[in-house]
Parts: C-alpha cells; sequence; structure tokens
C-alpha cells in the first residue's frame, strides 16, 4: 500500500521550521511541567493514568490474593503478601514475627477494594478518556490550534494531581484509606464509629471534589473547543465518531458531576462540622444511640438522600467512562476495517440516545434500597431501553467490519476484543436490569463480573485500542506488534479467565466486598475456582507489564513512524511528529467526513481519501 | 504572548481581528454559560436534598405556616427583612442590565456608574445576610450542627452568598479594568498600588491583629483569603486589561450572564427556604 503524499503535506514538512512558535522558545517548565499547549497536557494525563491504573491494579491483586487464597496458607499467598507488604506495610498484612506467615487484615482489605476502585475510576479510566484522548484529539482532529482555554487546560491536571495526591495520602493516615466502598454510602461513611475511618475517608471526599473540579474544568474546555473552533468544512456530521462520543461525554461530566461535588460537600460536612443530612434518627454503635434529639449527631437525615445523589452522578459516570471508549474504537474499527463506518448518523445518534437516558436510570442502583417498587419499575424500564441504542451501535460495528479487508494490527484485536467483551457486559447487565432477577442477583459477584465486562473489557481494551493506535503521533514511533500481539492475547485470555467465572460465582449466591467467603458452608465450594481466577488476576497484571515495557521501550527504539503510518483519513495524520504548538502550519480545510475508506473517488491506487484533500478540480473553481 | 493568539493560526501577528470560531459566539461566552449549566445543578443537588430531608422531617419542619403547632410558634427567619434585601438584589440585576446597555453605547462613565451600583447592590445584599446570620446565631441560637432546618437554611443561603460576593469581586475587576483601560499592563493606576498594599497588608493585619484568638484552621484560611481576594483582583484586572479591544463588550455581557443567574437561584432559593 503506498502512501500518498499530499502537495499540502509536502509544504507542511518543509515549513517546519518556522510552522510552530519557534521563535519563542520555552523553559523546561513550561514546556514539559506547566505546559499549556495540549498535546502535552494529553501526555501528562497519559503517565499521571498510567501510574494510577498500575495503583488500581496493585490493589487489585491485593484483592483477590485474600479471595483466592482466605486461609492464607498457601506458598503463593505468602510469597505474594511478602511482595505487597514490601509496598503497604507489614501490620496491613497481619505479620506474625514468631511463625514468619503473613496474613491480610480485614480493615486493610475493606480499604483495598474501595480504593481499587476509586483509583480505576476516577483516577485511571477517566483521565485516560477523557484526559488523554479528548486532549490529545480534540483540537488535532477538528483542526484548530490548541484548546480554547489552555489555561484552565493546563490547571485541569494539575488539580487532578493534587487529587491523586490527596488520594494516595489517605493510605498513610491514622486509621488507614476509605473502607466503605466506592460508592461510600452513609451511614458507613458518615459515621466513623462504624468503620474506624477517620481522615481516610474525608481525603476521599476531598479528593474527590478535587478531581470533580478537574473534570469540570476539561469538561467545560472540550465543549467550548468543539462547538467553536472546528476549522472551516469540518461541519457536525464530518466529526469523527471519537470526538462526537468525547464532546457528548464532557456534556455528561458537566451536568453529572456537579451533583456529586454538592453530595460530597454535604458529607464532608457530616463528619467534620457535624451536620446530619445523611445520619438518620436513631442509630446504634456498640448497643448505644448515636443520633437523635440529645445525642451527638442531631439526626433525621436520610440514607437514600446520598444514593440518589451519588447515582444521579454515578449512572451517566458510567456512560462517561464507555462513550469515549465506543467512539475510539469506532475510528479503530472503520480505519482497520478499510470500510466506512457503518450507520455514521445512526452512531452520533445512538451515543446522544444512550446519554440522554443515562440520566434516566440512576435508580436502578439502588432497586433493593428499599425504593418504592413502582418506582424501580420505572428505572427498569427506562434502562432496558438503554439496549436499543447500545444494540445499534453494535449492530454497527459488525456492519463495519463485514465484508472489509481487515488488517489484523494489535489495536484492531483490541477493539474487536472491546466489541465483544462489551457485548457480554452489556448482556449480563440485562439480567440486573429486570428487578426480579435483580433481587437474586444484587449485591453478588454477578454485578462485579458484569462492571469489569465494561470497564476493563470495554473501556480498558478500547484505551488500549487507542493507545496502539495514536501511540505514533504521540511519540513518533511505532509500538512492537509481537509484544503487542501478546500483550492482547495474555490479556484477552486472562481477562476472561477472572471475570467470566464471577457470574457463576454470583449466581452461586457468592456476595461481593466480602473478606473471607468460606465462613459460608455453600461458598466453601467456590475456594477452587476463586484460586484460579486469582492466577489469572496475576496474569493480567503481568500483561499489563508486557504493555508498560513495549510502550517506554518503543519510544526509545521502535521503528520511526511515517507521517499516516495507518492510511487514515482524519486530520491529525496530516501533520508529522513531533507537531508544533499550534498544530497546523495554516488553517486547514475540510472537504469531507472521516471515514471515506475505499470509496470509488479515492485518489487513484489507495484506498482513503483524506478529510483535508481538496476534489479534483477544487482550485481551479476557485480561481 | 496572550493566550488567545496562541490559540489560533490567524491570530498570531493580528491582536485586534476576531478570533475564529466555528459559531460566531466568543468563546467567553460560550464558557459562562457552560459554567452556569454546572452551577445549576449544583444547586439543583442542594435544592434536591432540602427538599428531601425536609419532607422526610416535615412534621419538625418550622415554616411561616406551622406557628399553629405546638413547638413551633416561633419561626426564625425574618421574611419582611430578606423581602427588602432580594428587592435590593433584584434592583442590581436592572443596573446590570444598564451597564450591558452602557457597554453597548460605548459609554465608559455610564458603564463604570453601572457597574458600580450593581457591586454595591451586591455589597447591600452581603451585608444584610450577615446581620442576619448574626441575629440567628447570636439570639436564635442556631447552628449547622444544631437541626437540618439549619443546617439546610446555612448549607444554601451560605453557597449562594458565596456566589453573590464573587460576584462582587468579579464586578470590582471589571469596573477596575474599564477605568484603567486597555493599556499595557506595567502602566498602572494608583487603584492597583492599593490592591496591591492591600494584598500584603490585609493577611498581615488580621493574621496579628483581630483573628489572633481565633482557632488555628480559620485563623489561617481567613488570613490567606484575605490576601488572595486582593491577588486574584489584581491577576484578573491585568488579565481583562490584555484582551483585545473588541472582546470588552461581550465580558460585559459576560458578567452580566454570571450575575442574572445569580440573582435568579435567589429567587428560587428565597421561595423555597422563607416563603414556603
Amino acid at each position: 500500500m503506498a502512501t500518498i503524499v499530499l502537495p499540502a503535506e509536502v509544504k507542511k514538512v518543509s515549513h517546519n521550521g518556522h510552522a510552530g512558535h519557534g521563535h519563542h522558545e520555552l523553559s523546561f517548565v513550561r514546556k514539559y511541567l506547566f505546559s499549556t499547549d495540549h498535546k502535552t497536557i494529553g501526555k501528562q494525563f497519559l503517565f499521571f493514568s498510567m501510574f494510577f491504573l498500575l495503583v488500581g491494579g496493585t490493589l487489585a491483586l491485593v484483592v483477590r490474593l485474600q479471595l483466592g487464597f482466605p486461609d492464607h496458607q498457601s506458598g503463593f499467598f505468602q510469597f505474594f503478601a511478602k511482595f505487597f507488604s514490601l509496598i503497604f506495610g507489614k501490620t496491613n498484612f497481619d505479620f506474625n514475627k514468631d511463625t514468619g506467615m503473613y496474613g491480610m487484615l480485614d480493615n486493610f482489605y475493606n480499604s483495598a477494594f474501595t480504593m481499587h476502585a476509586t483509583f480505576m475510576i476516577f483516577f485511571a479510566v477517566m483521565p485516560f478518556l477523557m484526559g488523554t484522548f479528548a486532549n490529545f484529539l480534540i483540537p488535532l482532529k477538528i483542526g484548530a490550534g490548541d484548546m480554547a482555554f489552555p489555561k484552565l487546560n493546563m490547571a485541569s491536571f494539575w488539580v487532578a494531581v493534587l487529587a491523586g495526591l490527596i488520594m494516595l495520602t489517605a493510605f498513610f493516615v491514622k486509621g488507614g484509606a476509605a473502607s466503605g466502598g466506592w460508592t461510600g454510602y452513609p451511614t458507613l461513611s458518615a459515621v466513623p464509629d462504624f468503620s474506624g475511618v477517620i481522615w481516610g475517608q474525608n481525603l476521599w471526599l476531598i479528593s474527590l471534589l478535587c478531581s470533580g473540579i478537574s473534570s469540570l474544568l476539561g469538561a467545560i474546555n472540550y465543549i467550548t473547543t468543539v462547538v467553536n473552533m472546528r476549522c472551516p468544512g469540518m461541519s457536525w456530521f464530518r466529526l469523527p465518531l471519537s470526538i462526537w462520543a468525547i464532546f457528548i461525554t464532557a456534556i455528561l461530566l458537566l451536568l453529572a458531576v456537579p451533583v456529586l461535588a454538592s453530595a460530597l460537600i454535604l458529607l464532608l460536612f457530616d463528619r467534620t462540622i457535624g451536620t446530619s443530612f445523611f445520619i438518620p434518627t436513631g442509630l446504634l454503635s456498640a448497643g448505644t444511640v448515636i443520633s437523635g434529639p440529645g445525642t451527638a449527631h442531631a439526626g433525621g437525615g436520610q440514607v437514600l438522600l446520598w444514593q440518589h445523589l451519588f447515582w444521579f452522578f454515578g449512572h451517566p459516570e458510567v456512560y462517561i467512562m464507555i462513550l469515549p471508549a465506543m467512539g475510539i474504537a469506532s475510528d479503530v474499527l472503520s480505519n482497520f476495517s478499510r470500510k466506512p463506518i457503518f450507520g455514521y448518523k445512526a452512531m452520533v445518534l445512538a451515543i446522544a440516545g444512550i446519554a440522554v437516558l443515562g440520566f434516566f436510570v440512576w435508580g436502578h442502583h439502588m432497586f433493593q434500597s428499599g425504593m418504592n417498587p413502582l418506582l424501580g419499575t420505572t428505572f427498569m424500564i427506562s434502562t432496558m431501553l438503554i439496549a436499543v441504542p447500545s444494540a445499534i451501535k453494535t449492530f454497527n460495528w459488525m456492519g463495519t467490519i463485514w465484508g472489509g479487508n481487515i488488517r489484523f494490527t494489535t489495536s484492531m484485536l483490541f477493539a474487536i476484543g472491546f466489541v465483544t467483551m462489551f457485548v457480554i457486559g452489556g448482556l449480563s447487565g440485562i439480567f440486573m436490569a429486570s428487578t426480579p432477577v435483580d433481587i437474586f442477583i444484587h449485591d453478588t459477584y454477578f454485578i462485579v463480573g458484569h462492571i469489569h465486562y465494561v470497564l476493563f473489557g470495554g473501556s480498558i481494551f478500547s484505551i488500549f485500542a487507542g493507545l496502539y493506535f495514536w501511540y505514533p503521533k504521540m511519540f513518533g514511533r511505532m509500538m512492537n506488534e509481537k509484544l503487542g500481539k501478546i500483550h492482547f492475547w495474555t490479556a484477552f485470555l486472562s481477562f476472561n479467565g477472572v471475570f467470566f467465572p464471577m457470574h457463576i460465582l454470583g449466581i452461586g449466591g457468592m456476595m461481593r466486598r466480602i473478606y473471607d467467603y468460606t465462613q459460608y458452608p455453600h461458598l466453601v465450594r467456590f475456594q477452587g475456582m476463586n484460586a484460579f481466577m486469582t492466577i489469572c488476576a496475576f496474569i493480567l497484571g503481568f500483561s499489563t507489564l508486557v504493555f508498560l515495557f513495549n510502550f517506554f521501550w518503543s519510544m526509545k527504539k521502535g521503528k520511526i513512524a511515517d507521517i499516516n503510518p495507518w492510511q487514515s483519513n482524519t486530520l491529525e495524520w496530516t501533520v508529522a511528529y513531533p507537531i508544533p504548538h499550534g498544530n497546523f502550519p495554516e488553517m486547514p480545510h475540510v472537504f469531507r467526513g472521516p471515514y471515506e475508506y475505499s470509496a470509488p473517488d479515492c485518489p487513484a491506487g489507495t484506498d482513503y481519501y483524506p478529510q483535508n484533500m481538496p476534489p479534483p478540480g477544487w482550485g481551479e473553481a476557485k480561481a | 504572548m496572550s493566550e488567545i493568539a496562541l490559540s489560533h493560526q490567524t491570530e498570531v501577528h493580528e491582536h485586534h481581528a476576531p478570533v475564529y470560531t466555528s459559531t460566531g459566539t466568543p468563546m467567553g461566552k460560550v464558557f459562562m454559560w457552560l459554567f452556569l449549566c454546572q452551577d445549576a445543578l449544583m444547586f439543583m443537588g442542594l435544592f434536591a436534598a432540602y427538599i428531601s430531608v425536609r419532607i422526610g422531617q416535615s412534621s419538625l419542619w418550622p415554616s411561616p405556616n406551622s406557628a399553629h403547632m405546638p413547638g413551633m410558634e416561633h419561626y426564625p427567619l425574618d421574611i419582611n427583612l430578606t423581602a427588602i434585601n432580594t428587592f435590593i438584589l433584584i434592583c442590581s440585576s436592572v443596573t446590570m442590565v444598564m451597564a450591558v446597555q452602557a457597554a453597548r453605547t460605548q459609554s465608559k462613565k455610564g458603564l463604570i456608574k453601572w457597574l458600580l451600583l450593581t457591586a454595591l447592590g451586591g455589597a447591600i445584599f452581603l451585608s444584610v445576610q450577615v446581620y442576619e446570620y448574626r441575629h440567628l446565631i447570636g439570639e436564635d441560637g442556631m447552628g449547622m450542627e444544631k437541626s437540618l432546618f439549619d443546617a439546610t437554611f446555612f448549607s444554601l443561603t451560605g453557597f449562594h452568598g458565596l456566589h453573590v460576593f464573587s460576584g462582587v469581586v468579579y464586578l470590582l475587576c471589571v469596573v477596575i479594568a474599564t477605568k484603567l483601560g486597555p493599556k499595557p499592563h506595567s502602566e498602572n493606576g494608583w487603584v492597583m498600588t492599593i490592591m496591591r498594599l492591600i494584598a500584603i497588608g490585609l493577611p498581615l493585619y488580621l493574621w496579628f491583629g483581630p483573628l489572633h484568638k481565633w482557632p488555628p484552621l480559620p485563623h489561617v484560611l481567613v488570613s490567606i483569603l484575605a490576601g488572595a481576594v486582593p491577588y486574584i483582583i489584581i491577576r484578573s484586572v491585568k488579565w481583562l486589561r490584555e484582551r483585545p479591544a473588541y472582546t470588552q463588550g461581550d465580558d460585559i455581557e459576560v458578567v452580566g450572564l454570571y450575575w442574572h443567574f445569580v440573582d435568579l437561584i435567589w429567587i428560587i432559593l428565597f421561595t423555597l427556604v422563607y416563603l414556603i
């Protein structure tokens, strides 16, 4: 396949010297640390989220270690417990000096699963999708020089760093990190007596507030940029689907995060200045009433209020984490199938439909909370409706691949992996959406399996697809395909090894967030299956190390990338690495949609038609 | 080199041509609308919490209509005083409209006059609110930890008051920037010199002076805030004065959006918290 070099590209390459703002050299600090360049901020978010992916992953392995070997006797447990105790301290692993054996404190186990979810959701997946990809791709794909508000963009990153540091600090304060689950349900989170966690939970709340501010700054920036900075000819229906998805996700962030912020502030008030928004009257602690008239807490608050406020944010949050992943997968699938995306407008409307419906379904997280059953039924119906746009997307992806000239690159494999895993996760979602089934499976490992199929098999696989795809534009080199394929197959197989059995465990009655399930006779038989899952989890962790090695090795030793290594149509592939500050030497002009692969009018000898390539005779007509 | 210059290629050498936008709407206005969207949702969260806990405790909740119920004869909130305060805030919205009008007709004098009157309206509103708080805490013994009625009252009005306070600061920045005009920032007027003195002097004075007996956390926070506000004003004025001349009419409209929003929220809040 020959790469066509456009006349415009030749000009750009030759003008590279002064294409950016070479005339004012930036200091190291302004260039790499407090940079206002969207590409640098995108990369900063990339390293930020990779770090927290590792932290969250380590915590996941801690959780799996306990679940796989709750008796703490096996050599596997002892070996890894010793290893993890180097990170988290020997006290948390209940080290016995006399026998030399390691165990695990139940409080630490609670902190581990709480912080695993918190890190993965707020500090890994969200910054990956709405930090890294949003920052890096929006201006490049819509033909803008930078974000609308570059300084806000910088602030968004550094507030996120602050949030991350606060969250990490929580491990080192007295009482340990938050341990009430990532949903922070009161009264467990509101009354310190119940969990023993004092400052850990406060830091959790403050950190999430900071992370929320960071998300909001980002969201405002992304929306303004997409609305106002599209280059001439880039009409709404010529935007790549990744940009559509990020744009709609930014709207979701804008409307969902403030509600979480208000709930966090109220909970912080409950914990610090003694209000009772979420503390009902008549709570018992160690046999004495601790809330209501004449006690420490005024009482009268509502536990369900938190759940409503939290899930009003929390469910859109789920779509915040999957929609950009869908957009990335659409771009990758179309490119490597060498076919236009099937049903472009339907895809856009499906994203919008999911986003709108996403605000009317939060109650399905609360079917068993004591909410009015009639209300539960309405939430069940609205939840089921989401299957329609999701199915539209899934069938369109299959329609895109169908009959295509497929190139099985690592990126494509991950995108296909995304679609298959998302389907499994989506189907298990339908089980939980129906209230009668949910009575049986709520709060079990079925839920854990479902969320990991959509969040790991869905979002993270798509993030990997995107990283392999845009790595050449980010770092100027190709990632190693052989290592990439090892990464994909180990990740894909071990992923299913960890999470598929969770459905069986869940239906078998194993509850989630449980420290030692073997205390229940009906769960003892699941110990072997859990041990298998734990071993798969460690393989999954190893596969991520393969990815990290590939990532950093390719930065120095990878094959130098062409300007357009995947023969893609969109604007980011028209500028050569390193892309200067200001991106485009002159404002690009867009003539067509982003998915013109194998179109009959493609330039001779190629199967793609770049968005900015003038149609034949365009310049003459103008003259 | 300012941010605007870097944000688009056409702007590198041309400072005073309008920035290219796809829709023709200025960036600042899009920003403010989006900011207000998220702010509205934040207030919505608080209102939802208020309505929810109030319905949950409806038999214990003092209201103007509960005077006949035993134990709730006394309604602590002063509706008349707050009605006057509401009227002042609405009037400040009118002066804000006049300010936007003055900006459209390029009347610098009128603009400064109306903006100052708006800020004055906000300041009076805040002073009355501080008076009300002192009265409620001192004489009625209300406090965040006492009951949910008190907690919701202080959270909602306090959060709104914070918005009014930010609005007054914002208005003052625009007033100073308009007064000084779009000159190079090295040429500062006496206003900025005073602001600098306040930014250094006020926190030092508070730290060693009247706050001496306060508990450590509020002591530190108030001192920092006292220095931060003048500092923010200095930075914002500098930034506003560097803005290209053609954006300055839009900037007034953007302040207006914020001010009307804060006004609108108060009308909902006044109805919910005081009247019903």
